[in-house]
């Protein structure tokens, strides 16, 4: 017996438009999507952008510099300015260790009129930071460090809060605010002093 | 769209219904579409067929098409048959009617290489790659098929209206 022709079944009419009613739906919404992304990504990358410049410029590290001068403020009180008094950088340096996950650069510009009193640890912004004081005349200089992921040297910005200087910069992975009742010009020549300390 | 009428076609011989047959072209050019990027080579339709036919598997091992745990439904056939209205060769259309009730007696696993041997144009290479079996297999179970259809054809003409 020969096979006999077995039935064909056409698309009934509807099921185009049914089937790409259907397919549309889901494909709209993907370049929908895709924009949204791009557009997250967009605004994510302006923000970033925006935070890193306008932090140079000191607006979007407002809170931080507080907390910065918060901690200088603290460490004039009675008794606060160090817990470890030393003159001796190779005696500073190795005493952080254990007490932080990083080690200072910690150099002693006291030639230059600038002598390292000691050093402690402070927190500031609730992250563990190196605090280095050191002194000038009457005036003291408190040198905060904690490490950074930004990368390579940025450009050391100035600021005045309540009458303080602060200098911040960034160098090998480091973030340095120098903090001080010294008039500005003195600030900058301390900056320059410790700005590139190599690692001893 | 490309091949709609053949992926209908398939999808209506595996479910035997109507509105299945529909869910599983939709839900099989839907996952065509996402799948698109993997798809390899110039066999564009072989490889739709598949996706249909894995769809409609899928359909069914969910359990949520009932017309398919039911092997063979009165209703089911009649339904078929009321939708080819009036036809005016009436034999014809009798030997028609019941090819497509034999048909659906035949066990899916051998009704789709009936089916997929039926279209135009599909080698027994095409075929093995849908039915992901070897074309040994595919020849042995046409075979198969098509004793087991002249057999419900058989027993359908024996047995009196």
């Amino acid at each position: 017996m020969t096979q006999p022709p077995l039935p064909y079944y056409p698309a009934p009419a509807g099921l185009r438009e049914r089937v790409q009613s259907a397919i549309r739906r889901p494909v709209r919404r993907g370049p929908r999507r895709e924009v949204l992304w791009a557009l997250g990504l967009a605004a994510t990358l302006l923000l970033s952008i925006g935070t890193w410049s306008f932090g140079a410029a000191g607006r979007a590290n407002d809170a931080e510099l507080q907390m910065v001068l918060d901690g200088h403020l603290r460490s004039l009180a009675p008794g606060h300015l160090t817990d470890v008094t030393s003159t001796d950088q190779h005696t500073v340096k190795p005493w952080f260790a254990g007490k932080l996950d990083f080690s200072p650069p910690v150099v002693d510009p006291a030639s230059a009129g600038y002598p390292l009193v000691g050093g402690r640890v402070d927190v500031v912004a609730g992250l563990p930071t190196a605090a280095l004081v050191y002194s000038r005349r009457s005036h003291i200089i408190n040198l905060f460090i904690r490490p950074t992921d930004r990368v390579g040297t940025g450009p050391a910005r100035e600021s005045v809060r309540r009458g303080y200087n602060i200098v911040t910069w960034s160098a090998s992975g480091m973030q340095l605010w120098a903090v001080s009742d010294l008039n500005l010009e003195e600030l900058r020549e301390f900056q320059k002093l410790v700005a590139h300390p190599a690692t001893p | 769209l490309p091949h709609l009428d053949d992926a209908y076609n398939l999808a209506r011989h595996l479910m035997r219904d109507d509105h299945d047959a529909e869910d599983v072209v939709q839900e099989a050019y839907l996952r065509a579409l996402r799948y698109f990027d993997s798809f390899r080579g110039t066999q564009a339709r072989a490889w739709l067929l598949a996706i249909v036919r894995h769809t409609a598997y899928t359909l069914r091992r969910r359990g949520r098409v009932a017309a398919l745990t039911t092997e063979f439904s009165d209703e089911l056939h009649s339904a078929s048959a009321a939708e080819q209205g009036p036809g005016r060769d009436l034999d014809r259309q009798e030997t028609a009617d019941r090819v497509r009730s034999a048909l659906e007696e035949v066990p899916a696993r051998f009704r789709e290489v009936l089916v997929l041997r039926e279209m135009r144009g599909l080698s027994y290479e095409e075929i093995a790659r849908i039915v992901r079996a070897p074309v040994g297999t595919v020849m042995s179970r046409l075979s198969r098929a098509r004793a087991r259809l002249a057999q419900a054809l058989t027993r359908a003409t024996e047995e009196p209206e």
